[in-house]
C-alpha cells in the first residue's frame, strides 16, 4: 500500500468501524444483562484472561466485540491499563474461598468430602432440553473450610519441598505481572501470574502435549480441585482493620507428581471458573523447570490442537485416580512400614 | 423433543467398523488397531472408546456391570450406565458374576471372571512406548519391528539406581509373546489376572483412537529381567469394615494425618459384609 | 594383512547434499584385525563417509560387509526396517558423546543398551558383561553407575569405546574421538586403543583430521582430500614418503 494521506488514512478506519457496527449492532441493556446472567463461564474466561474482574463490564464488551473473544480480552486488558492503583488487597491461602466445588482425584474419600458443586461434569451431552431436575434444600450444611489435601499430604511427610505452593512469603510485597518485565526464569509470583492470564486454548495445547507424552515415572494427579468465591479485602485506610471490597469467582488446582524424594506439586489458579484453564496450568507449573522443548512438527501441532480431545483429557484428571495414584504410590517408594491397625 | 437413536446409540456403520476392527484385534493379541473413534455424549478421557465397545457388543439379552476405580456407585460409572441401559435395554448389576460385559475403569474385579464373560477396559493412554518414544510414527515402527528396547533400557536403571522398577499401574506387559501393551493403569495387583484368563479382555482408547484385545487363554507377560520378577504393590492395612488384607485396598485420608483402608472392589466388599458367598478369587 | 578377503568394502560412493559433492567416487576395504585411518581436512568427507558406513546417510555406490548372511548385498540398497539387523555388525564412536549414549542415565546402562537389544534377558549377566566392557576400556569401575554428564569428556569417550566392546561387532568406527581433549587425555585414550586393538585383534576405521592421532594407531592410511582418496598405502610408507601434495602438506606441517 502506497503513502496515504493522514485524512484519507483516518477515514477508512472510520468506515471500518462502521461497517463492523452494521455488521454487529449495538447491544441494548436488556442484551447485556442477559450475557451477564446466562453466559458466566464464557465471561470468566474473558476477565481471567484479561486480567480485570467486572462482570457487567466483561459482558458489555463482549457484546461491543461481536463475540470476537481475542478481542475482547484485548479491550479489558486495554482499559484495565488505564485504571489507578489504589493499592494492594490481602494475600489468602486458596481454603479462604468459600468452595462451592472441592474434589480430589487421589483419594476415593477425605475429610470434607467430595463436594461436585455445580458442574455438568457427569451429564450425558445430548441434544434437546431435558426437563430441569429441580433442587431443594442439602439434607446436611457443606462445611465452610475443607482440610487443605496439600497439608495432609505434607503431615505424612509426602511432599518433596513442604514449603512450596502459591504464596512463599506473605508478609513481603508480590511483585506484579502487569508493571516489570518478565525476565527468565521467572520468579514464582510472576509465573503464576502469567498463569491466570494465559489464553486458555493455549495452555490447554501445551498442557495436553505435556499429559499425552507423560513419563510413566512421574503420573500427575489432581490432588485438589477447587472453585467458589473469594472476598477481595483492603486494609480500611483510616480506622485499620479490613474492609470486603466485594467477592470474586476463583478457582484453584493442585496437581501432584512424583518426584525423587516424594511427589512435587503444580499450582494454578485464576480469576473466574475455568476449571480447563487452572489443570492445564498446574501441569505445566509441574513440567516447565524440565529442560524439553515441543517439536515444531506436523504430529505435534494436528494433535495437540484438538479443542474437544485436549479438554476432554485434560479435564478427565478430575475423575477418581485413587487406585492408580495408590499404586503408583506404593511402587514408585516401596513403602515398607509395618501395616497399621485399623 | 427427543431424538430417536438407533439401537446402542451407534449408527450402524460405526458398529459394523468397531466390530471389524475388535475381531482384528482379537486375532492380533496385544496389537493396537487404529479406529475412526466417534464423538459420544461423554467427554474425551471419560471413557468413550470403552464406551463404544460396549455399545457394539451389547444386547437386549446382556446385563452390564459399569465400575471406576472398583466402584459401582462413582458418578462416573453411574453415568454410563444409566445411558447404556437407556440406549439398548440391557440390564444392570452390581454383581461380578451375574454380568455378561464388564465395562471398567482402571480395576480387574477380585472374583474371577469366567468363559464367556467379557472385560471392557478404558484406557486413557494405549501407547506402552509413549513415555520412552514421544513420537507416535516412532513408536509403530518400533512395534512394527518388536524392538522394545527402550522399555529394557529404562527398567535396567531403575534397578540399577533403585534396585526395583518404580513402574505402578499401567505396567507394560508382553502378549502372546509379541507385542507389548499397555494394560491400562490397572493397579499391579491386577496384572497377574489377565494371563491365561478364560474371559476376553477388550481395550478401548477413544481419545486416542486405539482398540486391542487380549483373547482368552492367552499369555500377559509383565515386563521383567528373568532375575528380577515382577511383584505386586504391598497391602498395607486392613479393611477398616470386614478386616480383609487379601485384595487391593483404598487409602482413605483422616483428619489427624492417618490412613484407612477398604476394599476397593465395591461389589466384593458388598457381598462380604452381606454374608454373600462371593465368586472364587484368583489365584495367588 | 592377514588375509586377503576384507571384511568391509565400498566402491565408488558418491555422496551429493544439493549442488555440493562431497564424496566424489571413494572406494576402500578394511581387513580383519586392521586399523584403518581416515585422514582429511575439513570439507574432505571424512565424517560424512563414515555416516555412510553407519547407514545413517543414504549414499550411490556399494558397500559390503562380509558376515554371513549380507554376502554379496549391496548395504546402501537395503531399506530402513532391515538396516537394525546390518547395525548389528557395526560399533559407532562419535565425536559428541551425546549421540551415543544416554547423558543422564548411568554410563553402565548405556554400555548394555547393545546387549539389551541382542536380547540379553538376565540383569546380573547384563551387569557383569557391562562392567567387564568398561574395565577393557579402562574405565574407573567405581563411576559405572554415574551419568555421562557427569563425566569428563575423557571418560565419556571411553563409555563409549565400552558400549562398542559389549557389542562385539565386526568393525568399530570411530569418528574423531580424541577431538576436544587435552594432549595428555588423548595420549592414554589412544594407549587403550592400542592395547585393546593388540588384546582384542579388533577391525577398526578411524577418522581424524589430526595426522598424529592416526600414525599411533593406524596400520594403513588413506587420504581424503575433497570427496576423493588421493593416497593410500601402509601408514609408514605414506608417512615416510607421502606423494600427494596435500598429505605431504599435512606430513609436512606435523614434523
Amino acid at each position: 500500500m502506497g503513502y496515504v494521506t493522514a485524512r484519507g488514512g483516518e477515514k477508512a478506519i472510520r468506515n471500518a468501524e462502521a461497517l463492523f457496527r452494521l455488521l454487529v449492532p449495538r447491544a441494548s441493556r436488556r442484551a447485556v444483562k442477559a450475557v451477564e446472567e446466562g453466559l458466566p463461564y464464557l465471561l470468566d474466561r474473558l476477565m481471567g484472561e484479561g486480567g480485570l474482574w467486572d462482570p457487567s463490564l466483561a459482558a458489555e464488551v463482549l457484546w461491543e466485540t461481536g463475540g470476537d473473544l481475542y478481542e475482547a480480552v484485548l479491550r479489558i486488558r486495554a482499559h484495565r491499563a488505564t485504571l489507578p492503583r489504589l493499592g494492594d488487597a490481602r494475600a489468602q491461602e486458596p481454603h479462604d474461598l468459600l468452595l462451592v466445588r472441592r474434589i480430589s482425584s487421589a483419594f476415593r474419600d477425605l475429610p470434607g468430602g467430595q463436594v461436585l458443586g455445580p458442574t455438568l461434569d457427569y451429564s450425558l451431552r445430548l441434544l434437546g432440553r431435558d426437563p430441569d431436575p429441580g433442587t431443594g434444600p442439602a439434607e446436611a450444611e457443606a462445611p465452610r473450610r475443607y482440610l487443605p489435601v496439600r497439608g495432609w499430604l505434607a503431615q505424612r511427610g509426602l511432599l518433596e519441598e513442604p514449603g512450596g505452593g502459591p504464596v512463599e512469603d506473605p508478609g513481603s510485597p508480590t511483585p506484579d505481572l502487569t508493571d516489570q518485565p518478565l525476565l527468565f526464569p521467572a520468579p514464582r509470583p510472576l509465573r503464576l501470574q502469567a498463569l491466570a492470564r494465559a489464553d486458555t486454548g493455549a495452555l490447554l495445547g501445551l498442557g495436553y502435549s505435556a499429559m499425552r507424552a507423560y513419563n510413566a515415572h512421574r503420573h500427575p494427579t489432581v490432588a485438589e480441585l477447587g472453585m467458589g468465591y473469594l472476598e477481595v479485602r483492603i486494609p480500611h485506610p483510616l480506622r485499620g482493620g479490613e474492609v470486603t471490597l466485594g467477592r470474586i469467582r476463583a478457582g484453584f488446582a493442585e496437581v501432584v507428581a512424583h518426584g525423587e524424594r516424594g511427589y512435587r506439586l503444580g499450582f494454578s489458579a485464576s480469576m473466574g471458573w475455568n476449571e480447563v484453564k487452572v489443570i492445564a496450568g498446574a501441569m505445566l507449573d509441574l513440567e516447565m523447570d524440565r529442560p524439553r522443548h515441543p517439536a515444531r512438527e506436523e504430529e505435534f501441532v494436528l494433535l495437540h490442537t484438538e479443542p474437544i480431545e485436549a479438554s476432554g483429557f485434560a479435564l478427565h484428571y478430575k475423575l477418581p485416580h485413587y487406585v492408580t495414584f495408590l499404586s503408583n504410590q506404593l511402587s514408585h517408594w516401596q513403602e515398607v512400614e509395618r501395616a497399621e491397625e485399623v | 423433543m427427543r431424538r430417536r437413536y438407533s439401537y446402542a446409540y451407534l449408527d450402524p456403520v460405526t458398529k459394523r467398523e468397531i466390530r471389524r476392527k475388535l475381531l482384528k484385534a482379537v486375532a492380533i493379541p496385544g496389537y493396537q488397531v487404529p479406529f475412526a473413534s466417534r464423538e459420544m455424549p461423554l467427554a474425551r478421557g471419560w471413557g468413550t472408546g470403552a464406551l463404544q465397545i460396549t455399545l457394539s457388543l451389547i444386547g437386549p439379552e446382556d446385563t452390564l456391570k459399569v465400575i471406576d476405580q472398583g466402584a459401582d456407585d462413582s458418578v462416573n460409572a453411574v453415568n454410563i450406565r444409566r445411558f447404556v441401559a437407556q440406549m439398548t435395554g440391557a440390564k444392570t448389576t452390581t454383581d461380578t458374576l451375574e454380568a455378561t460385559v464388564i465395562q471398567s475403569r482402571h480395576r480387574i474385579p477380585e472374583e474371577r471372571l469366567r468363559e464367556g464373560q467379557v472385560l471392557v477396559l478404558q484406557v486413557p493412554i494405549p501407547e506402552p512406548l509413549r513415555y520412552v518414544e514421544p513420537s507416535e510414527a516412532r513408536a509403530r515402527e518400533l512395534h512394527a519391528l518388536g524392538d522394545y528396547s527402550l522399555l529394557w533400557v529404562d527398567l535396567f536403571e531403575d534397578h540399577l539406581r533403585r534396585g526395583l522398577s518404580r513402574m505402578g499401574a499401567a505396567y507394560p506387559v508382553l502378549v502372546h509373546g509379541r507385542y507389548v501393551m499397555d494394560p491400562s493403569p490397572i493397579p499391579r495387583w491386577d496384572i497377574p489376572k489377565m494371563h491365561m484368563a478364560p474371559h476376553l479382555t477388550l481395550l478401548g482408547a477413544g481419545r486416542e483412537k486405539r482398540l486391542y484385545a487380549v483373547p482368552p487363554y492367552t499369555r500377559v507377560e509383565p515386563l521383567a529381567f528373568a532375575d528380577r520378577p515382577f511383584t505386586r504393590e504391598p497391602i498395607l492395612g486392613r479393611c477398616r469394615r470386614t478386616g480383609a488384607n487379601h485384595v487391593f485396598l483404598n487409602a482413605i485420608p483422616q483428619e489427624d494425618g492417618r490412613v484407612e483402608y477398604e476394599i476397593s472392589d465395591q461389589g466384593y466388599l458388598e457381598k462380604l459384609i452381606k454374608g454373600v458367598a462371593p465368586g472364587p478369587l484368583y489365584e495367588g | 594383512m592377514l588375509e586377503e578377503r576384507p571384511i568391509l568394502q565400498v566402491r565408488g560412493i558418491r555422496k551429493r547434499f544439493g549442488d555440493r559433492h562431497a564424496l566424489k567416487g571413494v572406494s576402500l576395504e578394511l581387513y580383519p584385525q586392521e586399523v584403518l585411518g581416515i585422514v582429511g581436512g575439513s570439507g574432505s568427507g571424512k565424517t560424512t563417509l563414515l555416516r555412510i558406513l553407519h547407514l545413517e546417510e543414504e549414499a550411490e555406490g556399494e558397500y559390503f560387509l562380509n558376515v554371513p548372511g549380507l554376502e554379496g548385498r549391496n548395504l546402501l540398497a537395503l531399506d530402513r526396517y532391515q538396516v537394525p539387523e546390518v547395525r548389528r555388525w557395526l560399533a559407532m564412536v562419535y565425536q559428541d558423546p551425546s549421540r551415543g549414549l544416554r547423558m543422564d542415565f548411568a554410563s553402565l546402562t548405556s554400555v548394555v543398551e547393545p546387549l539389551i537389544l541382542k536380547g540379553e534377558r538376565l540383569y546380573e549377566a547384563l551387569v557383569a558383561q557391562g562392567l567387564e566392557a568398561l574395565e577393557l576400556a579402562d574405565f574407573p569401575l567405581e563411576r559405572a553407575g554415574s551419568p555421562p554428564k557427569e563425566l569428563s569428556q575423557g571418560q565419556r569417550q571411553r563409555v563409549q569405546i565400552a558400549k562398542a566392546l559389549a557389542k562385539k561387532p565386526l568393525v568399530i568406527l570411530l569418528d574423531e574421538p580424541t577431538t576436544g581433549l587435552d594432549l595428555l587425555v588423548q595420549a592414554t585414550f589412544l594407549d587403550t586403543l592400542r592395547t585393546l586393538k593388540r588384546r582384542l585383534g579388533l577391525s577398526m576405521i578411524l577418522v581424524s583430521h589430526d595426522l598424529s592421532v592416526i600414525r599411533t594407531v593406524a596400520d594403513r592410511i588413506v587420504v581424503l582430500y575433497e570427496g576423493e582418496v588421493v593416497e593410500e598405502g601402509l601408514a609408514d610408507q605414506v608417512l615416510e614418503d607421502p606423494q600427494h601434495p596435500f598429505t605431504q602438506e599435512l606430513v609436512g606441517a606435523k614434523l
